[in-house]
Protein backbone atom coordinates (compact mmCIF):
# COMPACT_ATOMS: atom_id res chain seq x y z
CA UNK A 1 0.00 0.00 0.00
CA UNK A 2 3.00 2.60 0.99
CA UNK A 3 4.41 1.37 -2.51
CA UNK A 4 1.35 2.57 -3.78
CA UNK A 5 0.85 5.95 -2.19
CA UNK A 6 4.42 6.98 -2.95
CA UNK A 7 3.48 7.63 -6.63
CA UNK A 8 0.12 8.86 -6.15
CA UNK A 9 1.01 11.30 -3.95
CA UNK A 10 3.60 12.33 -6.26
CA UNK A 11 1.27 12.77 -9.28
CA UNK A 12 -0.85 14.80 -6.73
CA UNK A 13 1.88 16.98 -6.14
CA UNK A 14 2.73 17.25 -9.90
CA UNK A 15 -1.09 18.34 -10.61
CA UNK A 16 -1.17 20.62 -8.17
CA UNK A 17 2.17 22.44 -9.25
CA UNK A 18 0.80 22.59 -12.75
CA UNK A 19 -2.60 23.86 -11.81
CA UNK A 20 -0.46 26.95 -9.17
CA UNK A 21 2.97 27.86 -11.34
CA UNK A 22 0.70 27.91 -14.84
CA UNK A 23 2.06 26.50 -18.21
CA UNK A 24 4.34 28.77 -19.69
CA UNK A 25 3.69 26.49 -23.07
CA UNK A 26 0.15 27.44 -22.84
CA UNK A 27 0.38 30.95 -23.62
CA UNK A 28 1.14 32.64 -27.27
CA UNK A 29 -0.59 34.53 -29.78
CA UNK A 30 -2.02 31.05 -31.57
CA UNK A 31 -5.32 28.99 -31.56
CA UNK A 32 -5.37 27.18 -27.89
CA UNK A 33 -3.20 29.34 -25.79
CA UNK A 34 -3.86 32.14 -23.38
CA UNK A 35 -3.12 35.42 -24.79
CA UNK A 36 0.32 37.20 -22.79
CA UNK A 37 -0.56 39.70 -20.86
CA UNK A 38 1.13 42.50 -23.09
CA UNK A 39 1.24 45.98 -22.67
CA UNK A 40 1.72 48.09 -25.62
CA UNK A 41 1.48 51.53 -26.60
CA UNK A 42 -0.97 53.06 -29.21
CA UNK A 43 0.53 53.75 -32.83
CA UNK A 44 -0.42 57.53 -32.11
CA UNK A 45 1.29 57.05 -28.60
CA UNK A 46 -1.35 58.95 -26.82
CA UNK A 47 -2.08 55.68 -24.79
CA UNK A 48 -0.92 52.24 -23.49
CA UNK A 49 -3.41 49.13 -23.88
CA UNK A 50 -3.04 46.38 -21.40
CA UNK A 51 -4.03 42.83 -23.30
CA UNK A 52 -5.34 41.75 -20.23
CA UNK A 53 -8.04 44.95 -19.83
CA UNK A 54 -9.70 43.60 -23.17
CA UNK A 55 -11.06 40.27 -21.27
CA UNK A 56 -14.70 40.15 -20.19
CA UNK A 57 -15.48 40.24 -24.09
CA UNK A 58 -15.24 39.00 -27.09
CA UNK A 59 -12.03 39.78 -28.99
CA UNK A 60 -10.88 39.95 -32.46
CA UNK A 61 -7.57 40.93 -32.74
CA UNK A 62 -5.74 41.35 -35.96
CA UNK A 63 -1.83 41.52 -36.29
CA UNK A 64 -0.82 43.69 -39.58
CA UNK A 65 1.28 45.88 -41.18
CA UNK A 66 0.60 48.42 -43.75
CA UNK A 67 2.85 47.22 -46.21
CA UNK B 1 -7.99 43.99 -44.48
CA UNK B 2 -10.54 46.05 -46.08
CA UNK B 3 -12.74 43.04 -46.16
CA UNK B 4 -12.62 42.54 -42.87
CA UNK B 5 -13.39 46.17 -42.14
CA UNK B 6 -16.46 45.96 -43.31
CA UNK B 7 -17.45 42.93 -42.35
CA UNK B 8 -16.50 43.95 -38.62
CA UNK B 9 -19.21 47.10 -38.81
CA UNK B 10 -22.10 44.80 -37.72
CA UNK B 11 -19.98 42.96 -35.01
CA UNK B 12 -18.61 46.58 -33.59
CA UNK B 13 -21.94 47.26 -32.50
CA UNK B 14 -22.62 45.02 -30.18
CA UNK B 15 -21.96 45.39 -26.73
CA UNK B 16 -19.86 42.06 -25.71
CA UNK B 17 -17.30 42.54 -28.60
CA UNK B 18 -14.26 44.32 -29.08
CA UNK B 19 -11.47 44.25 -31.39
CA UNK B 20 -7.69 45.35 -31.70
CA UNK B 21 -4.81 45.74 -34.00
CA UNK B 22 -1.59 45.12 -33.85
CA UNK B 23 0.96 46.46 -36.04
CA UNK B 24 4.38 45.09 -36.44
CA UNK B 25 6.54 47.92 -38.35
CA UNK B 26 9.30 50.17 -37.10
CA UNK B 27 7.54 53.25 -37.62
CA UNK B 28 4.50 53.50 -36.12
CA UNK B 29 3.01 57.81 -37.90
CA UNK B 30 2.99 55.28 -41.42
CA UNK B 31 0.12 52.80 -39.71
CA UNK B 32 -1.32 55.97 -38.32
CA UNK B 33 -1.63 57.39 -41.86
CA UNK B 34 -2.65 54.12 -43.44
CA UNK B 35 -5.40 53.58 -40.77
CA UNK B 36 -6.29 57.00 -41.49
CA UNK B 37 -6.79 56.45 -44.98
CA UNK B 38 -8.46 53.30 -44.39
CA UNK B 39 -10.51 54.77 -41.49
CA UNK B 40 -9.96 52.55 -38.92
CA UNK B 41 -11.26 53.38 -35.89
CA UNK B 42 -10.02 50.76 -33.68
CA UNK B 43 -7.07 50.73 -31.46
CA UNK B 44 -3.92 49.67 -33.04
CA UNK B 45 -0.66 48.97 -31.21
CA UNK B 46 2.56 49.05 -32.06
CA UNK B 47 4.85 46.05 -31.92
CA UNK B 48 7.93 46.97 -33.56
CA UNK B 49 9.99 44.41 -31.14
CA UNK B 50 7.42 41.71 -32.72
CA UNK B 51 6.57 41.07 -29.09
CA UNK B 52 4.27 39.12 -30.25
CA UNK B 53 6.76 36.37 -31.90
CA UNK B 54 4.68 36.10 -35.18
CA UNK B 55 6.04 34.96 -37.97
CA UNK B 56 4.04 37.02 -40.65
CA UNK B 57 1.07 39.14 -41.09
CA UNK B 58 -1.93 39.05 -40.95
CA UNK B 59 -3.27 36.96 -38.52
CA UNK B 60 -6.68 37.31 -36.93
CA UNK B 61 -7.48 35.69 -33.79
CA UNK B 62 -10.95 34.90 -31.90
CA UNK B 63 -10.09 35.23 -28.15
CA UNK B 64 -12.49 34.74 -26.01
CA UNK B 65 -13.84 36.29 -22.62
CA UNK B 66 -11.23 34.90 -20.44
CA UNK B 67 -8.44 35.71 -22.95
CA UNK B 68 -7.73 32.12 -24.46
CA UNK B 69 -7.42 31.83 -28.34
CA UNK B 70 -10.17 29.95 -29.57
CA UNK B 71 -9.84 30.87 -33.41
CA UNK B 72 -7.47 31.64 -35.77
CA UNK B 73 -9.35 32.97 -38.97
CA UNK B 74 -8.20 33.09 -42.69
CA UNK B 75 -7.17 36.17 -43.95
CA UNK B 76 -9.36 36.15 -46.47
CA UNK B 77 -12.14 33.78 -46.52
CA UNK B 78 -12.69 33.89 -42.45
CA UNK B 79 -15.55 36.16 -42.31
CA UNK B 80 -18.22 33.23 -41.72
CA UNK B 81 -16.37 31.65 -38.98
CA UNK B 82 -15.60 34.67 -37.21
CA UNK B 83 -19.63 34.86 -37.31
CA UNK B 84 -19.70 31.84 -35.80
CA UNK B 85 -17.61 32.70 -33.36
CA UNK B 86 -19.27 35.71 -32.12
CA UNK B 87 -22.39 33.42 -31.90
CA UNK B 88 -20.45 30.60 -29.78
CA UNK B 89 -21.03 30.00 -25.72
CA UNK B 90 -17.84 28.34 -24.86
CA UNK B 91 -18.02 25.80 -22.35
CA UNK B 92 -15.72 26.09 -18.83
CA UNK B 93 -14.79 22.80 -19.83
CA UNK B 94 -12.63 23.91 -22.46
CA UNK B 95 -10.73 25.89 -20.45
CA UNK B 96 -6.87 25.20 -19.82
CA UNK B 97 -6.18 23.79 -16.52
CA UNK B 98 -4.69 26.27 -15.07
CA UNK B 99 -8.55 28.20 -14.68
CA UNK B 100 -7.15 31.56 -14.66
CA UNK B 101 -5.68 33.47 -17.65
CA UNK B 102 -2.14 33.60 -16.98
CA UNK B 103 0.09 36.66 -16.67
CA UNK B 104 3.22 35.12 -17.79
CA UNK B 105 5.69 36.53 -20.20
CA UNK B 106 3.85 39.64 -19.52
CA UNK B 107 5.89 42.79 -20.92
CA UNK B 108 4.63 45.85 -19.57
CA UNK B 109 5.06 49.83 -19.36
CA UNK B 110 5.77 49.20 -15.43
CA UNK B 111 8.58 46.75 -15.96
CA UNK B 112 12.12 47.55 -13.77
CA UNK B 113 14.32 44.94 -14.78
CA UNK B 114 16.32 43.36 -17.26
CA UNK B 115 15.11 42.97 -20.71
CA UNK B 116 11.85 43.96 -19.65
CA UNK B 117 12.87 47.78 -18.49
CA UNK B 118 14.85 47.96 -21.52
CA UNK B 119 11.88 47.03 -23.65
CA UNK B 120 9.45 49.75 -21.53
CA UNK B 121 12.28 52.16 -22.41
CA UNK B 122 12.27 52.32 -25.77
CA UNK B 123 8.56 52.23 -25.75
CA UNK B 124 7.76 54.55 -23.56
CA UNK B 125 10.55 56.32 -22.44
CA UNK B 126 11.46 58.82 -25.19
CA UNK B 127 15.04 59.17 -26.77
CA UNK B 128 16.40 60.70 -23.92
CA UNK B 129 16.73 56.65 -22.12
CA UNK B 130 17.53 55.24 -25.09
CA UNK B 131 21.10 54.70 -24.56
CA UNK B 132 21.35 53.25 -21.48
CA UNK B 133 18.67 50.45 -22.94
CA UNK B 134 20.39 49.95 -26.00
CA UNK B 135 23.53 49.37 -23.45
CA UNK B 136 21.07 46.16 -21.99
CA UNK B 137 20.28 45.13 -25.37
CA UNK B 138 23.72 44.76 -26.26
CA UNK B 139 25.00 43.67 -23.47
CA UNK B 140 22.19 40.46 -23.58
CA UNK B 141 23.24 40.55 -27.73
CA UNK B 142 26.95 39.56 -27.45
CA UNK B 143 26.14 37.15 -24.64
CA UNK B 144 27.23 33.51 -25.19
CA UNK B 145 23.94 32.06 -25.12
CA UNK B 146 22.68 35.16 -27.07
CA UNK B 147 19.31 33.89 -29.07
CA UNK B 148 18.29 35.53 -32.79
CA UNK B 149 15.25 37.67 -30.70
CA UNK B 150 18.24 39.84 -28.72
CA UNK B 151 19.98 39.88 -31.97
CA UNK B 152 16.55 41.20 -33.16
CA UNK B 153 15.81 43.15 -30.63
CA UNK B 154 19.18 44.87 -30.26
CA UNK B 155 18.31 46.04 -34.03
CA UNK B 156 14.60 47.55 -34.01
CA UNK B 157 16.17 49.54 -30.63
CA UNK B 158 19.03 50.92 -32.99
CA UNK B 159 17.07 52.08 -35.36
CA UNK B 160 14.86 53.68 -33.15
CA UNK B 161 17.47 55.49 -32.00
CA UNK B 162 18.94 56.78 -35.50
CA UNK B 163 15.57 58.27 -36.14
CA UNK B 164 15.45 60.04 -33.00
CA UNK B 165 17.46 62.89 -31.67
CA UNK B 166 19.71 60.62 -29.48
CA UNK B 167 20.79 59.12 -33.21
CA UNK B 168 24.82 58.22 -33.68
CA UNK B 169 25.94 57.80 -37.16
CA UNK B 170 26.04 54.03 -37.09
CA UNK B 171 23.16 53.19 -35.95
CA UNK B 172 21.73 52.41 -39.14
CA UNK B 173 24.07 50.07 -39.96
CA UNK B 174 24.57 48.40 -37.03
CA UNK B 175 20.84 47.71 -36.61
CA UNK B 176 20.36 45.61 -40.18
CA UNK B 177 23.79 44.19 -38.77
CA UNK B 178 21.79 42.71 -35.78
CA UNK B 179 19.06 41.99 -37.74
CA UNK B 180 20.61 40.27 -40.05
CA UNK B 181 22.29 38.15 -37.70
CA UNK B 182 18.74 37.65 -36.21
CA UNK B 183 17.84 36.33 -39.50
CA UNK B 184 20.72 34.26 -40.14
CA UNK B 185 19.82 32.08 -36.81
CA UNK B 186 16.09 31.96 -37.67
CA UNK B 187 15.22 32.28 -41.37
CA UNK B 188 12.06 31.28 -41.25
CA UNK B 189 11.39 35.01 -39.40
CA UNK B 190 9.28 36.49 -42.12
CA UNK B 191 8.60 39.64 -40.05
CA UNK B 192 12.68 39.80 -38.65
CA UNK B 193 13.08 39.70 -42.74
CA UNK B 194 10.92 42.27 -43.93
CA UNK B 195 12.51 44.74 -41.94
CA UNK B 196 15.84 44.37 -43.38
CA UNK B 197 14.16 44.17 -46.85
CA UNK B 198 12.34 47.56 -45.78
CA UNK B 199 15.47 49.06 -46.87
CA UNK B 200 16.91 46.68 -48.74
CA UNK B 201 17.78 45.96 -52.83
CA UNK B 202 14.70 45.83 -55.45
CA UNK B 203 15.80 42.35 -56.44
CA UNK B 204 14.93 41.37 -52.73
CA UNK B 205 11.94 43.18 -52.02
CA UNK B 206 8.51 41.62 -52.15
CA UNK B 207 6.57 44.78 -52.99
CA UNK B 208 6.42 48.62 -52.62
CA UNK B 209 6.40 48.52 -48.74
CA UNK B 210 5.49 52.81 -48.32
CA UNK B 211 4.44 52.42 -52.26
CA UNK B 212 0.27 52.77 -51.15
CA UNK B 213 1.75 56.26 -49.47
CA UNK B 214 0.85 58.82 -52.28
CA UNK B 215 -2.05 57.29 -53.33
CA UNK B 216 -3.49 57.55 -49.59
CA UNK B 217 -2.27 61.19 -48.93
CA UNK B 218 -4.25 62.38 -52.23
CA UNK B 219 -6.95 60.28 -51.17
CA UNK B 220 -6.80 61.58 -47.45
CA UNK B 221 -6.59 65.35 -48.74
CA UNK B 222 -9.94 64.94 -51.05
CA UNK B 223 -11.70 64.44 -48.24
CA UNK B 224 -10.74 67.49 -46.56
CA UNK B 225 -9.03 65.92 -43.71
CA UNK B 226 -5.46 66.86 -42.25
CA UNK B 227 -3.02 64.57 -42.70
CA UNK B 228 -1.34 62.87 -39.68
CA UNK B 229 2.28 63.58 -40.49
CA UNK B 230 5.13 61.28 -41.13
CA UNK B 231 7.78 61.55 -38.84
CA UNK B 232 10.78 59.62 -40.51
CA UNK B 233 10.59 60.69 -43.95
CA UNK B 234 10.40 57.93 -46.84
CA UNK B 235 13.63 56.67 -48.34
CA UNK B 236 13.53 55.70 -51.91
CA UNK B 237 14.00 52.30 -51.13
CA UNK B 238 10.65 52.02 -49.16
CA UNK B 239 8.70 52.70 -52.40
CA UNK B 240 10.67 51.10 -54.94
CA UNK B 241 9.28 47.84 -56.31
CA UNK B 242 10.33 44.56 -56.73
CA UNK B 243 12.47 43.76 -59.84
CA UNK B 244 14.74 41.05 -60.86
CA UNK B 245 16.67 43.70 -63.24
CA UNK B 246 20.13 44.16 -62.08
CA UNK B 247 21.80 47.14 -62.53
CA UNK B 248 24.68 48.18 -65.34
CA UNK B 249 27.93 46.79 -65.34
CA UNK B 250 30.64 49.83 -66.20
CA UNK B 251 30.39 53.50 -65.00
CA UNK B 252 27.44 55.64 -65.73
CA UNK B 253 28.14 58.98 -65.29
CA UNK B 254 30.81 61.76 -65.63
CA UNK B 255 33.31 62.03 -63.04
CA UNK B 256 32.43 65.91 -61.69
CA UNK B 257 36.47 65.92 -60.27
CA UNK B 258 38.46 63.23 -61.76
CA UNK B 259 41.59 64.62 -60.79
CA UNK B 260 40.79 65.59 -57.02
CA UNK B 261 41.22 69.57 -57.76
CA UNK B 262 38.14 70.43 -55.56
CA UNK B 263 40.00 71.63 -52.26
CA UNK B 264 38.89 68.99 -49.15
CA UNK B 265 36.87 69.31 -46.38
CA UNK B 266 38.15 66.46 -44.01
CA UNK B 267 34.61 66.61 -42.33
CA UNK B 268 34.51 69.21 -40.33
CA UNK B 269 31.54 70.58 -42.21
CA UNK B 270 29.63 67.64 -42.92
CA UNK B 271 29.32 64.32 -41.62
CA UNK B 272 28.90 61.66 -43.80
CA UNK B 273 27.45 58.06 -43.25
CA UNK B 274 26.59 54.87 -44.82
CA UNK B 275 24.42 51.75 -44.11
CA UNK B 276 24.49 49.01 -46.59
CA UNK B 277 21.30 46.74 -46.66
CA UNK B 278 22.26 43.46 -47.62
CA UNK B 279 20.33 40.95 -49.70
CA UNK B 280 18.41 38.58 -47.35
CA UNK B 281 19.57 35.34 -48.80
CA UNK B 282 22.58 35.92 -47.11
CA UNK B 283 21.10 35.07 -44.10
CA UNK B 284 19.45 31.71 -45.70
CA UNK B 285 16.55 31.07 -47.97
CA UNK B 286 16.25 30.54 -51.86
CA UNK B 287 17.77 33.11 -53.55
CA UNK B 288 20.76 32.48 -55.08
CA UNK B 289 22.38 36.10 -55.22
CA UNK B 290 25.95 37.29 -55.26
CA UNK B 291 26.90 37.81 -51.67
CA UNK B 292 27.10 41.50 -51.00
CA UNK B 293 24.14 42.53 -52.70
CA UNK B 294 22.80 45.12 -51.01
CA UNK B 295 21.12 48.42 -51.11
CA UNK B 296 23.13 51.54 -49.88
CA UNK B 297 22.23 54.31 -48.21
CA UNK B 298 24.04 57.49 -47.63
CA UNK B 299 23.32 60.43 -45.38
CA UNK B 300 25.32 63.85 -45.76
CA UNK B 301 24.76 65.85 -42.46
CA UNK B 302 25.77 69.47 -41.96
CA UNK B 303 27.78 70.15 -38.86
CA UNK B 304 24.44 72.04 -36.69
CA UNK B 305 27.14 72.74 -33.74
CA UNK B 306 29.04 75.14 -36.19
CA UNK B 307 25.81 76.14 -37.87
CA UNK B 308 26.93 74.62 -41.35
CA UNK B 309 24.54 75.25 -44.20
CA UNK B 310 24.07 74.22 -47.58
CA UNK B 311 23.98 77.31 -50.20
CA UNK B 312 21.58 75.83 -52.27
CA UNK B 313 21.66 78.61 -54.71
CA UNK B 314 25.12 77.60 -55.55
CA UNK B 315 24.13 74.11 -56.53
CA UNK B 316 22.87 70.60 -54.91
CA UNK B 317 25.04 68.10 -53.25
CA UNK B 318 26.99 65.91 -55.70
CA UNK B 319 28.59 62.12 -55.26
CA UNK B 320 30.98 60.12 -57.15
CA UNK B 321 30.80 56.22 -56.07
CA UNK B 322 32.98 53.88 -57.34
CA UNK B 323 33.22 50.26 -57.55
CA UNK B 324 35.38 47.14 -57.96
CA UNK B 325 35.48 45.96 -61.74
CA UNK B 326 32.47 43.70 -62.74
CA UNK B 327 30.48 44.75 -60.10
CA UNK B 328 27.39 46.60 -60.84
CA UNK B 329 25.42 49.79 -60.15
CA UNK B 330 22.75 51.92 -60.60
CA UNK B 331 25.26 54.75 -61.75
CA UNK B 332 28.04 56.76 -60.42
CA UNK B 333 27.19 60.07 -59.82
CA UNK B 334 24.29 61.45 -57.77
CA UNK B 335 22.82 64.59 -57.05
CA UNK B 336 21.11 65.46 -54.00
CA UNK B 337 19.38 68.27 -54.30
CA UNK B 338 17.98 70.89 -50.99
CA UNK B 339 14.17 71.94 -50.59
CA UNK B 340 12.92 73.18 -53.52
CA UNK B 341 12.79 77.08 -53.41
CA UNK B 342 15.18 77.64 -50.39
CA UNK B 343 18.55 80.12 -50.25
CA UNK B 344 20.17 77.95 -48.28
CA UNK B 345 19.14 75.16 -45.60
CA UNK B 346 20.37 72.75 -43.35
CA UNK B 347 19.01 69.43 -44.04
CA UNK B 348 20.10 65.91 -44.33
CA UNK B 349 20.76 65.11 -47.61
CA UNK B 350 19.77 61.47 -48.38
CA UNK B 351 20.41 58.96 -51.07
CA UNK B 352 20.35 54.91 -51.88
CA UNK B 353 21.64 53.04 -54.70
CA UNK B 354 22.18 49.56 -55.47
CA UNK B 355 25.43 47.07 -55.89
CA UNK B 356 25.96 43.92 -56.96
CA UNK B 357 29.01 41.96 -56.93
CA UNK B 358 29.74 39.50 -59.45
CA UNK B 359 29.63 35.87 -58.62
CA UNK B 360 32.32 34.22 -56.88
CA UNK B 361 33.80 34.50 -53.27
CA UNK B 362 32.34 36.58 -50.78
CA UNK B 363 33.48 40.43 -51.27
CA UNK B 364 34.83 39.99 -47.22
CA UNK B 365 36.42 43.67 -46.61
CA UNK B 366 35.30 45.60 -49.23
CA UNK B 367 34.94 49.04 -49.11
CA UNK B 368 33.36 51.51 -52.17
CA UNK B 369 35.26 54.46 -52.82
CA UNK B 370 33.40 57.62 -53.00
CA UNK B 371 33.47 61.24 -52.59
CA UNK B 372 31.03 64.18 -52.23
CA UNK B 373 30.78 67.60 -53.17
CA UNK B 374 28.94 70.80 -51.57
CA UNK B 375 28.62 74.10 -51.55
CA UNK B 376 28.22 74.90 -47.36
CA UNK B 377 28.55 78.06 -45.21
CA UNK B 378 30.29 77.82 -42.25
CA UNK B 379 27.74 79.84 -39.50
CA UNK B 380 31.21 80.37 -37.04
CA UNK B 381 33.53 82.45 -39.67
CA UNK B 382 30.21 83.18 -42.27
CA UNK B 383 32.63 81.79 -44.73
CA UNK B 384 30.88 80.07 -47.70
CA UNK B 385 32.98 77.02 -49.65
CA UNK B 386 33.01 74.94 -52.13
CA UNK B 387 34.56 71.45 -50.89
CA UNK B 388 35.24 68.16 -51.55
CA UNK B 389 35.12 65.32 -49.24
CA UNK B 390 36.75 61.58 -50.02
CA UNK B 391 34.97 59.13 -47.53
CA UNK B 392 34.10 55.33 -47.67
CA UNK B 393 31.11 52.84 -47.56
CA UNK B 394 31.58 49.48 -46.28
CA UNK B 395 29.70 46.22 -47.41
CA UNK B 396 29.74 44.36 -43.83
CA UNK B 397 29.07 40.86 -44.53
CA UNK B 398 28.65 38.41 -41.47
CA UNK B 399 29.58 35.35 -41.33
CA UNK B 400 27.60 33.47 -43.85
CA UNK B 401 25.42 30.55 -42.82
CA UNK B 402 22.10 29.54 -41.84
CA UNK B 403 19.44 26.72 -43.02
CA UNK B 404 18.03 26.91 -46.12
CA UNK B 405 14.71 28.67 -46.29
CA UNK B 406 11.87 26.71 -48.14
CA UNK B 407 8.74 29.04 -46.78
CA UNK B 408 6.86 31.94 -48.51
CA UNK B 409 5.60 34.01 -45.87
CA UNK B 410 3.86 37.44 -46.84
Amino acid sequence: MKKLMLPLMALALSATSTAGVQDESAVGFAKGRFLPDLELPTIDGERTVRLSSLRGKKLLLVQFASW
Amino acid sequence: MPVWHEALKAARKRDDFVMIGITQEQHPDRCRLYAQWQGIDWPILWDPFNLTDSYAVPIFLGVDEIGFVREQFHARKGQEAFAAFLDTMYPANQVPPAGVPPTLQAQTKEAAQGRGSALARMLWGGHEVYDEAIEAFTARAVEGDATARDSFELGVALRLRYDSLAFRPADFQDSLASWTQALTMQPRQYIWRRRIQQWGPVLDKPYPFYGWVAEARKAIEDRGEKLHPVAVGLTSSELARKSNEMPPVGVRGVNPDPEGKIEADPGALVHIESAAALHTGIAGGRARIPAGTARIHVALRPDVKRDVHYSNEAGPVQVWVEVPEEWRIDRNLFTVAGPPNTESSSDVRRFDFEVVPPLGPPPVGVKLKAFALYYVCDGEDGLCVYRRQDFEIPIPLPALGGPPDTDEGR
